[in-house]
């Protein structure tokens, strides 16, 4: 878990002052709030703290944010629900030919839209989001109890628990299905080789 | 030293056959990777039946330990 306080203004915000409101003199920085967000990229929950006069964009700056900590990857604005995951993963990955490659959403923000709920995605490995489960609980209870000790930020433990149920892979896999299914790759794997050296010759 | 277990495992061969269908690594040590992860997955394996099978009292109870008996052919 990490949160991030960018406590800079923009210049325009500094500049443009004496604002007649409610006949009484302002700075515009008196109206100037700060924007808390709660983003879920790589398995870790951050909190980014900004003032609303720096990034007046909305969406767009989420967006960057995330780019920036993703390093670039490409990143989908969904509407549609987004896919909830079976159980017995891994003997369906033994049966249906071992789908290892398989890519499934990360959902990085959620928001509403027209009355409907939207993410911010980006695609990841399939394995990547069934083994990090437990971590992902763990900085869950850490971000939330984080929360808690913050008045401002209260508002963010229906976007933690939302983030948590869509990046969690149910599953019921015991570890007997584990070790099979550690025996049918590592069968594979020989079989690639063996085919990759008669290909060879 | 990293700690192993069963999905640490899934893992590491899971990553071997991406890496192996993308070309960065030879088949040479994909197979050794696979061949080495086997044997642990074997070792694990007979360690959950074994705990298994200890796990039913009357089986534990009757059970010759034999880490700590000597072999009765052996004269030690």
């Amino acid at each position: 878990m990490k949160h991030y306080v960018i406590e800079e203004h923009s210049l325009f915000c500094k500049e443009e002052k004496n604002i007649n409101f409610f006949g009484t003199m302002h700075s515009k920085r008196d109206f100037c709030h700060p924007t808390h967000i709660l983003l879920f990229i790589q398995n870790n929950f951050i909190i980014i703290s900004y003032n609303e006069c720096l990034y007046p964009r909305g969406l767009d700056t989420i967006e960057e944010f995330i780019k920036c900590v993703l390093g670039g990857k490409y990143i989908n604005a969904k509407n549609y629900s987004i896919e909830r995951y079976e159980s017995k993963v891994l003997e369906q990955i033994r049966k249906e030919g071992i789908n290892y490659k398989r890519r499934i959403y990360e959902i990085h923000h959620v928001y509403k839209a027209s009355l409907r709920e939207k993410y911010l995605v980006s695609e990841s490995s399939y394995v990547n989001i069934l083994l990090n489960n437990q971590k992902v609980k763990d900085d869950y209870l850490k971000v939330i109890e984080y929360i808690k000790t913050k008045e401002e930020l209260l508002f963010l433990i229906d976007t933690a628990n939302r983030l948590l149920d869509l990046n969690t892979v149910q599953n019921d896999c015991s570890e007997i299905e584990y070790i099979k299914t550690v025996s049918e790759l590592s069968k594979l794997i020989n079989k690639k080789c063996r085919n990759y050296e008669t290909s060879k010759q | 030293m990293k700690p192993v277990n069963s999905k640490s495992l899934f893992h590491t061969l899971c990553e071997t056959l991406e890496k192996l269908d993308r070309d960065e690594i030879d088949v040479s040590k994909a197979s050794a990777t696979a061949k080495l992860v086997g044997q642990a997955n074997n070792l694990l394996n007979y360690e959950l039946k074994r705990a298994m099978v200890l796990s039913k009292e009357e089986f534990a109870k009757n059970h010759r330990v034999l880490e700590l008996k000597s072999f009765d052919s052996l004269n030690v």
